[in-house]
Parts: C-alpha cells; structure tokens; sequence
C-alpha cells in the first residue's frame, strides 16, 4: 500500500514537470519593425469636404521610435482651405501598409483627437462625433481663416479607455497619448496667389 | 576511526514568572563548537518531544534556539556533515548552563574529515538570517516584503504589485537570489521586474551584504539573499505544514501546503511536494482604490532525495506562475501625459474593488529544475550540480490598436538558463577549503516591441577559498576568483541584422578577518573587489520605459564595472542586550548608470527625455546600527538605524534611487496570561525621511516627504495533540496614513497603500 504511494506520487511529479522550450532561435531575432504601430500622420485639406482636389502634409517616422529622426513636411496653404481631414497609417512594412484610422473610428468611444495652435489663426471645430455624441476629431471644420508664418498645428490623438466623456466636447488631460505630433503651417491669403 | 568532538552550550532561560509544571514558555539555546572552540555554522539541530519536531540551523555565530517549549524532555540530534547523529537527552527546564560534550562518529570508514562545513557563506561578513519564526508572521508576501525587516534591506517598487530587494542601496543585477541553491536567472536587469520565488518553500531565509563574489558570483556587490527550505529526509513518515491566510487592504488570499515522506522502511529516500495559491484584488491607498492592481499566483515545487552512507542525490522541481496586474493610471503616453499627472496629484482613473486583472499586466513563469549529488571521495566533500532554468516574461500593455486590443504581449522575453558548478569542501594544511568551477550558458529571446536583443552567453568560473583560524580569536577568510564571460547579441540595426560579440575577463580577490575579542564582543573586517560584465540592457537597449516616459538607450562599448567594497561590523552582547554597528563602502571605478543626453527623442508620441548608459566613478557609503533588549522577562525591544548615500564623482550629483535613512522600533510583550497558548503582542515603528541627497533636474517632481508607519501584532501558538497551529495577527500602516515613497517608481501617479490587516494560520503536523 505505502509502496503504491510513492509510484502515485513519482508518476504525478513527473506528469507536471514536463520542461517548458523557449522556441525561437536566438541568432535570427524578429526585425521590431513587423510590430504594429503608428508611423505616419498625415493632414488632408480641402476646399470643401465634397471638394476632389486636396493637398496632403505628413509626419513620417517609419523606423519607430529611435532609430532615423522623423520627417515632417510643413504645410502650405492658402486661406480658402475650409475642410481638414485626419489618416494615420503604420508604414513600418513597405510591403504591407496598415489604415489605422478605421480603427480610431472603431474604437472612437475610447479615442479623440485634439488640436493646438501656436497663435489663433483660424477656428478648428470638430465634424465628427462617436455613439455619444462627444467628438472624434477625425474630419474637422476651418473656420476664419487668416494667414500665417511659422506657424504650429499640434495634433494629439489620446486614447481613453474607460474614461472618454459621454458628454460635452472631450477632455484632453485624459487616458495616455497614441501620438503626439506637431506640424510646421504657413498660409497664404488667395487673393495674393491668384492674383497674377 | 576518527571522532570529531562537538561541545554543546545549552541554556534554558526561564521567562516565565512562576514556572509551573505545565508552562510553555522556556526558550532553549545554545552555540556548537568544536573541540578547539571554533563555531559551527550551518549545523542541523533536530529536537523531538512526544512526536513533536523542532528544527534549526546555527547561524553564522554558530548559534541556534528553541523559543516556546514546554517543560519536558526533549531528544535532540546534531546533524553535522559526513557525521552520523547521536541522540542526547535534556530536560527543560535545566540548571543553567550546561555544558555537554557530544562525540560524533564519522560515518564515512576510510576518509578522514575534519570539520568541513557546508555553507557558502562567508563569516567575516555581515549575514542576517530570517529564521521559521520570523518567516511565520510574514507568510503571504512577497520575498522582497519579507527581506525587508532585516537592517539595511528596502525595496525598490513598481505600484503596489511589484517590488524586489534593495541590499545596500544596490539592487537589480548588482544583488543576487539563490532560491534553493540555484542562482535565480530571470530579467534581473529590470526595475518593474519582481524574482520569481515562493517564499513559501523557504524556511529560512538569509541576507548577506557585501560584495560575495568569491563564492555566489563576480556580480554580487551589494549582496546575497538565500532562500532555503528545511533538508529533506529530517523523520520518517508523512509531516507537513498547511499555511492560510487573509489580507484586508486588497482581499489577498492565500493558501499554500508543503508535505514530506520519508518511507519507514527505505530510511534513504525522501520526498517533498509542495503548492501555493495566492490571489489579490485591487488595492487601496487611504483615498482611493488603485485600477487594476490584483494578482494572481500559483506555484508547485517537489523534491526527492537518496542518501547513501558517503554522500547523497536530490532532485529539485519547481514551477512558479504570476499575473501582475499594472495601475492603469500609470499607462502614459508621453511626458505631457506624465507632468499632467503629477500636477493632478490623484490618479485620473479609480475604480471600485475588483479581483479583475486587465491590462496592462505582467505574465511571468519560471521554471527550476536542479539535480545534485554529494560526495565524500579523496578526503574531500564534492559537490556537483546541474540546473536548468527557463523564464518567461510577457509584458501587456494598454488594449490599443497596435497590440491587438491586448490579446498580444507588447513584448515577450525567453530566458533559458543552464548551469553546472563543482565545489570541494575539504581540509587541507590548516585551512578550510571551499573551492569551485562554474559554468553558465544562457539564451534569451524576445518578440514583440523591441528592448532588448537576443543574446546567447558563455561564462565560466574558477575560484578557490579558504580559511584558517590564526588564534583562538581569530579566523582569517580569503578567496581568489577568475571569470569569463563571453555574450554575442542579435538584433536589427537599420534594418540589417548585427551580431557583436563582447567578452569579459577579471580576477576577483576578497579577505576578512573575524576577531571575537571575548565572550561579549565580535568584529568582523570584509574587504574584497567585484566585477560585473555590462547587462545587454545597458549595451543594446532601445526604446521607450513606459513607467517613466523616458527613452533608454545602451552603450555598446561599455566595459567591465569593477568596484571595491570594505564593510566593517562590531557586535557587543552583554547580559540581555545585544548592540551592533555596521559600516560599508564601495568604489567603484566605472558604474554604470543612467545619465541624461540631449537632445530629446522625437518620437510619433511626442519628444522623450533620453538616458544613456555610462560610466563614471562612484561612491557608496552607509551603516546599519541596531540594539536589541529584554526589558524584565517578558518584554523584548529592538531599533535599528540604516542610511545609505552614493556619489558619482565625476558629475559631482548623488546618484538617484538610493533607499532614505529609516529607523524601524519594535517591542514584544509576551503575555503572562496566556501562557499556555504562547500569546504574544507587539508594536512597531518605521519613520522614513525624505531622501535630501538628489539632484533637481534628475527627476520630475521632487522626493515625496518623510512619514512613519505604525504597526501592531499579535502571536499564539495553540498545542492540539502533535501537531501545532500558528496564529498570527497584523496591522499594517495602522493609522493609514497618506504617504508616498521615494523608492517606488508609481510615486507619481497614486499614494502608498494604506491599511492593512492582515490574518495568518499556520497548522503544522
């Protein structure tokens, strides 16, 4: 009887003690840049949100964080822009470039974007709003549009699991930031440029 | 045929008042000498009294007691190595002291030892063993929270989950852990992460600060803590113990069981097998509760012995499985975020209780296996032992969409392990020999966001020890040691796979003298060097530490750090009192540390305040005082002082994250009412100042002013038969008081937990 013990208790010790394996191989490590992440922001201006012609400024920094500085072009502008419109891709892979705005779209419940600017040259107001009716920031509305020289668009795309506002218009010293970019603005009246 | 003579000093104290026939509060103690009056350190003491058993090991001092026996007789067996056991009688309470001489007979026929000791451990430096009792009012927590009562131990924590050991104002790879005799290879490089132990397993466990090169490791500068669980093999039938136990603060429930077999009839085999289950919610600072803090644990370990007349094998299996859950407060994105946060003063994010751990969190396992065998051959003990390790880290962050909504580890971490070493224990012209190789070969992989390479290691160490008593005051300690590392990485670099290849070479040198100047006073004199090869963290690491919105980035032509240590320690016992002073410093001729470069990182999320590995000359120099007392009989006080400081001399800056000075008071009043249930109650006191050696621009907001935390607990020890059962009681930070610590990386974000009590069952059978 007591002999039978022990067989039980070696057979359970072995039955759990299996080694776990480490599979991968330590000389061919996974290239970091097959991870998903945002890459690329870019701004889309219109005329009019139904316009067709647009003109597009992007921040790129497709390495990830580290790595080779980031390239942001500076957007130039006339002062009849009316309509901006956010994307923002991972283009970590040349081969395999990921839409990540559908996915804020799918999750606007939890994302919202804001806006800074370095000085009050034109109004930005929200177009777009998620199931409670708070904004999104995804398409956004320009309103008194004036000229401007180096001036900044910041763009803060904060994610709020949890604690984005059913209510109101957002709050931006909320939830951790998915990215935080600033782009370099100048615009030009219309008039001026069409004038020749 | 060999006899090795062992004097046993034996002392029953009286502490109660009118000492009845049935009274249980004699405490027993006494020192193991041999015939030379030398201590003996690490021997087994194995009392039996009407089927109940009682183990200790003597300490350092050569030491060892038995607190709350009842009067009696009492069987007890000395268990020295390569000797066979004899039987002694002593009747408690005795005529004190009694002096008893015990002649061990060798086992072995043909070798001839003469006092070889087992430990590894070094006796002219600073040791302090947390023994079966201590260990019993702190069953529940982690290691790093049990370490910390001892002097000159605090700890570096991530949140309320997450904390590891600070011995010296040292911690990460510069402290190292030995669970059950193997050298603990996790992610030791890492702040947020925790050792992989179950403290359950440990019966003892012991801190040994100074740089231990020599015998544990070239890396061991700050110190060495070993877990160990009580020998297997001890008495013959089933015996075991079941722990229980209940915390308020964040519903932490625990329970846990050890159970050995030693069949009657094969006296040579034995088992152990072991379990732990330990799961938490929420916790909760005085305000507010912290998101998702819970954790969840569950560890098995079992072991099995067979012993032959001149040496023995054990087998050792253990597996230990944790879910960290991580403040969701403290998930930022960038500094913005950050400074939004400090400026705030609370959390933006509470929640109710919940036992739910969502993300972020930390996955951990790590697995043990060992295989040793002993060997008493060429007039020597051998040692051989072979370990394999393998532990794996997932860490998950926030559910976004570039993780999959968090189905997906942000990043992962493989770290295999193997490991073989040889020791000799032997006695040889006058001396006592400890002597090793060592050979460790390591894998590590990651997946998912890059933070540090792959790396395949080589290392390989020789050393040889000693030591000879000059007098009968003095002992002398020395070691030399060589090691090798050889670490070749993998990663990409601009898209193009690297592989570099270091390797690192350095002696190691360590002396000590221990001089006991009577029967009152001790000193002891350490003084050795340590060499730490570069981790690959501060060769190759790059990227974001999301705790702290900072960007790290290795160095990869760091070389070697090498320091010195000189500690210096004194203890005077006199009467009841016992007073102790200890004192240490280090060089170190290239740390390596973190230090602040320009510019920031752009990265998509912002710009990153960014640290590069350096390395600079340093400084480290601290003290520990302590006093220990009986007032009257029943009552015992302790305080003791610890303050650290480290200076790096070529910035002329104090160097960050060294613990402040603190000052812990505790007394315990056994009570004379219920004598027979052993009832004990205590008080105690810690009063942490605000750490004042900074510098401003190193950290984002200033260090958290000082605070004092009260504490009460209660003891009893109910007798039912032959088995026992322990109860213990606790408050922690009794008035709860609101207080952030400058050691915990989450001080930003969320207040120190608040009040806990604490419930413990030990039944012991």
């Amino acid at each position: 009887m007591k002999k039978q013990w022990i067989y039980l208790l070696v057979a359970l010790m072995a039955a759990v003690s299996s080694c776990k394996k480490d599979k991968d191989d330590a000389p061919a490590p996974q290239n970091p840049n097959e991870e998903e992440l945002f890459t690329t922001v870019k701004l889309v201006f219109k005329k009019s949100p139904s316009a067709t012609d647009s003109l597009v400024f992007s921040w790129r920094d497709t390495d990830g964080d580290g790595g080779n500085a980031p390239t942001i072009q500076t957007i130039n502008i006339t002062d009849d822009y009316t309509y901006m419109a956010l994307i923002a891709l991972d283009e970590s892979n040349p081969a395999n470039v990921e839409d990540m705005t559908e996915e804020i779209k799918e999750e606007a419940d939890e994302h919202q974007l804001f806006y800074t600017l370095s000085s009050s040259f034109m109004n930005l107001t929200y177009a777009d709003s998620d199931d409670n009716g708070v904004p999104i920031g995804l398409k956004m509305t320009m309103g008194n549009v004036g000229t401007v020289t180096n001036g900044s668009l910041q763009v803060v795309l904060k994610h709020q699991p949890g604690v984005k506002p059913t209510t109101g218009f957002g709050n931006a010293a909320l939830g951790s930031t998915d990215f935080d970019v600033t782009f370099p603005i100048n615009i030009t009246s219309a008039s001026i440029v069409a004038a020749p | 045929m060999r006899v090795l003579l062992l004097t046993v000093l034996l002392s029953a104290v009286l502490f109660a008042l009118k000492g009845s026939g049935q009274s249980c509060n004699y405490t027993l103690s006494g020192i193991v000498q041999d015939t030379s009056g030398a201590v003996i350190p690490g021997a087994l003491i194995h009392m039996t009294h009407h089927e109940q058993h009682l183990h200790a090991t003597t300490d350092s001092a050569g030491a060892f007691s038995f607190v709350s026996l009842c009067s009696g007789t009492y069987i007890l067996h000395i268990d020295y190595v390569g000797y066979q056991h004899k039987d002694f009688t002593i009747v408690v309470p005795t005529t004190l002291p009694v002096k008893c001489e015990l002649q061990l007979q060798q086992a072995a026929k043909a070798v001839v030892i003469e006092g070889i000791r087992e430990t590894d451990v070094f006796h002219s430096s600073y040791n302090t063993v947390l023994t079966t009792s201590d260990l019993r009012s702190q069953r529940g927590q982690t290691i790093t929270e049990m370490v910390q009562q001892v002097p000159g131990v605090s700890m570096l924590s991530t949140g309320s989950t997450i904390s590891k050991p600070v011995v010296q104002g040292m911690y990460g790879s510069r402290v190292l852990l030995f669970h059950q005799g193997v050298r603990l290879e996790g992610q030791q490089w890492g702040n947020e992460h925790a050792p992989e132990v179950d403290p359950f397993l440990a019966s003892q466990v012991e801190v040994i600060r100074g740089a231990q090169s020599i015998r544990y490791g070239a890396d061991a500068i700050g110190g060495v803590i070993l877990t160990s669980a009580p020998p297997l093999g001890l008495q013959s039938g089933w015996h075991g113990s079941l722990y229980t136990g209940y915390f308020s603060n964040n519903r932490l429930g625990y329970c846990s069981g050890v159970i050995d077999y030693q069949p009657q009839k094969i006296n040579a085999l034995a088992f152990r097998a072991q379990g732990t289950i330990r799961r938490a919610g929420n916790s909760r600072t005085p305000d507010y509760y912290l998101d998702n803090t819970g954790l969840k644990e569950y560890n098995f370990s079992w072991a099995g012995q067979y012993k032959w007349k001149t040496g023995k094998v054990e087998v050792n299996y253990s597996q230990f499985n944790t879910v960290l859950g991580i403040f969701t407060g403290a998930h930022i994105g960038n500094l913005t975020d950050l400074q939004q946060v400090i400026q705030s003063g609370s959390p933006y994010l509470t929640a109710p209780f919940s036992y739910t751990i969502g993300n972020p969190k930390q996955d951990v396992t790590h697995e043990t296996w060992s295989t040793a065998i002993e060997q008493y051959a060429f007039k020597s003990k051998w040692h051989l032992q072979y370990s394999r390790q393998y532990n794996r880290r997932a860490e998950y962050d926030i559910n976004s969409i570039t993780n999959d909504f968090g189905l997906r580890p942000a990043l992962q971490f493989e770290l295999t392990t193997q490991t073989v070493s040889l020791k000799q224990f032997t006695s040889f012209a006058g001396v006592r020999w400890n002597n090793g190789l060592w050979y460790q070969h390591q894998k590590n992989t990651y997946e998912g966001r890059y933070f540090i390479p792959n790396f395949i290691s080589n290392a390989a160490a020789l050393y040889v020890s000693g030591e000879r008593r000059l007098s009968n005051r003095t002992t002398w300690e020395f070691g030399g040691r060589i090691d090798l590392k050889e670490i070749t990485s993998y990663f990409y670099q601009n898209q193009q796979l690297v592989a570099p290849e270091r390797i690192f070479v350095s002696p190691v040198v360590s002396t000590g003298v221990q001089v006991k100047w009577n029967t009152k006073s001790i000193s002891k004199l350490w003084m050795g060097n340590s060499f730490r090869a570069p981790n690959v963290n501060e060769l190759y690491a790059d990227g974001v530490h999301h705790g702290v919105a900072a960007v790290e980035k290795g160095s990869p032509d760091l070389q070697a750090e090498q320091a010195l240590n000189l500690s210096l320690h004194h203890t005077y016992t006199r009467n009841r009192y016992t007073v102790f002073a200890h004192a240490y410093s280090y060089y170190f001729f290239n740390y390596i540390y973190l230090q602040p470069v320009q510019p920031p990182t752009l990265t998509i999320r912002g710009a990153f305040p960014t640290f590069e590995y350096r390395q600079a000359k340093t400084v480290y120099w601290g003290f520990d005082i302590g006093i220990r007392d009986s007032i009257g009989k029943d009552i015992t006080w302790q305080s003791t002082w610890s303050s650290v400081s480290a200076r790096n001399l070529d910035l002329e800056e104090w160097v960050p994250y060294i613990p402040s000075s603190r000052w812990m008071t505790q007394i315990q009043y056994l009570l004379p009412v219920l004598k027979k249930w052993n009832c004990s109650v205590g008080a105690n006191v810690q009063v942490v100042f605000q750490k004042e050696q900074v510098e401003a621009e190193q950290d984002y907001m200033p260090p958290p002013a000082g605070y004092a935390l009260s504490g009460l607990q209660t003891n009893a020890v109910l007798p039912i038969g032959k088995q026992t059962i322990h109860f213990n009681i606790q408050v922690k930070n009794l008035f709860n008081v609101v207080y952030r610590d400058y050691l915990d990386r989450f001080r930003y974000y969320h207040d120190a937990v608040g009040r806990n009590v604490q419930f413990r069952i030990q039944y012991q059978f």
